[in-house]
């Protein structure tokens, strides 16, 4: 099991947002997480990330208690096993599209694989732009461009929070294909948060939050 | 995160330039004032080793040691020849040189002197061999070097003690030749051309046959004014000054007093003067160095508050750096990186920019150059202002580094993403 969490327990304000959570996601299972504003979607997603510590319950990421442990030991699970897009927060804003993602692979790796970064712009067709600033890029090029520095550490978890809500629907489209085509091709499973209905189609699994209970669809 | 931490800096290129400059103008005042003091200090110290006394004319006796011992300054006048002989009589006295001068030779003042200056100094002849007979001269290894000239050659010496175009007092009718060439001292004699004390009065026409003594040093003419005139209407031999060596302390005690009661001369200790001008300096030069520190602090300042900013401007880009796997602790250093680069290039820049300053000085003003100012001496108090100005950088970087250690990750990415 790549993903597994019992009994989970969080608060916001001492008011339980989840409460006795459960969720396992099987390696190469892709997920959608959905539900409306304020289900805890992007929490539930800082949780598995180790971005938040739960009050209660196990969140296990590759077998590695993620909330059992210190936080650097978090840092290191999330830099061995977790990829993370945001939906515009998508890169280190001093560096170029190419130095992005051997940053990326310096922290996570402490090597560099040169190749992957090429395939990896090649096969998200921003391979041109390898050597543009996030702020020269369009949206659509920004976020496959996040794309490529989640997957270039070949992450085995690849956490997606509304990847497409602020695209429009070719770029969104586009988007999406290429995070599910990328993360079968670079074994990854992929979670994506989300509340735009676009994406339902294309996730024959999907974790629905409706007053912080987990309803599987 | 080196490479990040440039990266950062190149993307504020300006802020980070004007704060390299401003630390770079403080470092570079700092190294020019301890340059200035120390080698001004150390090349009087040089200079002036071993004199104990200046015998001269009445007058300002820091200016007697000044034209006398460093060769920087307009002369006195003159003094009896006779005093020469009446020094080297006192038991007191274990050395006395006289000098004759007034001219010069493209800037480098011929002195009038005996053999014993040189070996005074520690010269040695390089090439060549000492003066012996009149109107032979002996150049000093930087006049050598710079004017190119080589034993056998002859030049006009010019009245005054710097050359100005069209001053038209050129003694045409004296040559001197080059009979020999120094080797370098790092002293003042560098700069000098040696003569005979004779070799001046025939320049000036005056005439000494009568009166001069072997191994003596007579009256030179400079000024026609200064000269005494006999009773015949000529001009007598004088000299310019005596520096005046010790056999032992009651030297001390008794020839300045005797001197400055009982002669129209006037004698000058140069310990005691270089102090005074070091003292006179020293004002100056404290000053200039507290508001150099003041610099430098503002600099820091400016580095404080341009990562401070950038720190909460860039909260969301160090929020992805730890999403990234970057540790606090590489956040952090990456940070004060950023005020360890910019120092470390302000200290570059302002040592750079200082010792091209002396070089530039010293060959754009005489005095400067008179005083033997070096650009390509590195003091060891250069390595402090260094390790000052980087200490600075990280002390400013300190707090707005620590910031990441304050961050929410999941509020920051929940505001920023």
């Amino acid at each position: 099991m790549l993903l597994e969490i019992e009994n989970l327990q969080y608060n916001i304000n001492e008011k339980p947002l989840f409460s006795g959570f459960n969720l396992s996601i099987e390696e190469q299972k892709n997920h959608l997480l959905v539900g409306p504003s304020g289900s805890g979607k992007t929490t539930l997603i800082n949780l598995i990330c180790g971005l938040l510590s739960p009050e209660k319950g196990a969140i296990r990421v590759a077998g590695h208690d993620i909330a059992a442990l210190s936080e650097s030991g978090r840092d290191k699970i999330r830099r061995e096993h977790i990829g993370i897009v945001f939906q515009t927060l998508r890169l280190v804003s001093a560096l170029d599209l190419s130095a992005n993602l051997l940053l990326a692979q310096r922290l996570s790796r402490g090597t560099i694989d040169a190749s992957l970064i090429t395939s990896l712009l090649k096969r998200l067709g921003i391979a041109h732009r390898a050597k543009a600033k996030p702020h020269q890029m369009s949206q659509g090029e920004a976020q496959r461009a996040a794309i490529a520095r989640a997957l270039v550490t070949r992450p085995r978890l690849l956490i997606a929070d509304e990847p497409t809500s602020a695209l429009d629907e070719t770029n969104a489209r586009q988007v999406m294909d290429l995070l599910l085509e990328c993360t079968a091709d670079y074994g990854a499973t992929l979670l994506i948060a989300t509340h735009d209905d676009r994406l339902t189609p294309l996730f024959p699994n999907r974790i629905v939050l409706t007053d912080h209970m987990l309803k599987a669809a | 995160m080196f490479e990040l931490a440039l990266a950062y800096l190149r993307d504020r290129s300006l802020t980070t330039a004007l704060n390299i400059l401003l630390l770079g103008i403080s470092v570079a005042m700092l190294v020019l004032l301890v340059q200035f003091g120390n080698q001004l200090s150390s090349r009087l110290d040089r200079d002036a080793q071993g004199v104990d006394l200046v015998v001269g004319a009445k007058g300002s006796p820091l200016q007697l040691i000044l034209s006398s011992i460093f060769h920087i300054d307009q002369l006195t006048g003159n003094i009896p020849l006779d005093s020469l002989e009446m020094l080297r009589r006192d038991p007191a006295v274990k050395a006395a040189i006289p000098l004759a001068l007034g001219d010069n030779f493209d800037g480098y003042r011929i002195v009038g002197t005996d053999e014993s200056y040189a070996t005074f100094y520690g010269s040695e002849v390089e090439q060549g061999k000492m003066f012996e007979k009149p109107m032979e001269a002996v150049l000093g290894a930087a006049v050598a070097k710079t004017t190119g000239a080589q034993l056998g050659q002859q030049f006009i010496g010019s009245h005054g003690l710097e050359t100005e175009e069209g001053d038209g007092q050129a003694h045409d009718q004296t040559p001197f030749q080059t009979v020999g060439i120094l080797a370098p001292t790092g002293t003042v004699v560098d700069r000098l051309i040696l003569t005979s004390v004779e070799s001046v009065w025939d320049v000036h026409g005056i005439d000494h046959q009568h009166d001069h003594q072997p191994n003596a040093g007579h009256d030179h003419g400079h000024d026609t004014d200064d000269q005494v005139l006999s009773a015949r209407g000529e001009l007598q031999p004088e000299l310019t000054a005596i520096l005046v060596s010790y056999r032992n302390a009651a030297g001390a005690i008794r020839i300045p007093a005797m001197i400055n009661r009982q002669t129209e001369m006037q004698a000058a200790t140069p310990a005691v003067e270089t102090a005074r001008l070091l003292a006179l300096f020293g004002a100056g030069i404290e000053g200039a160095r507290i508001f150099a520190w003041i610099l430098a602090a503002t600099g820091g300042l400016a580095i404080f508050i341009a990562l401070l900013n950038m720190a909460r401007a860039r909260e969301g880009d160090l929020a992805l750096l730890r999403v990234m796997g970057a540790s606090k602790a590489q956040v952090f250093g990456t940070i004060l990186l950023e005020g360890l680069i910019t120092a470390a290039a302000g200290a570059t820049l302002g040592i750079a920019a200082a010792h091209a300053a002396l070089f530039v000085a010293s060959r754009s003003f005489q005095t400067l150059s008179d005083l033997g100012l070096s650009a390509t001496q590195f003091l060891p108090a250069e390595l402090g202002i260094i390790a000052a100005v980087l200490l600075i950088g990280i002390v400013a970087a300190l707090i707005p580094a620590a910031r990441i250690f304050r961050i929410n990750l999941a509020n920051t990415l929940a505001r920023t993403s």
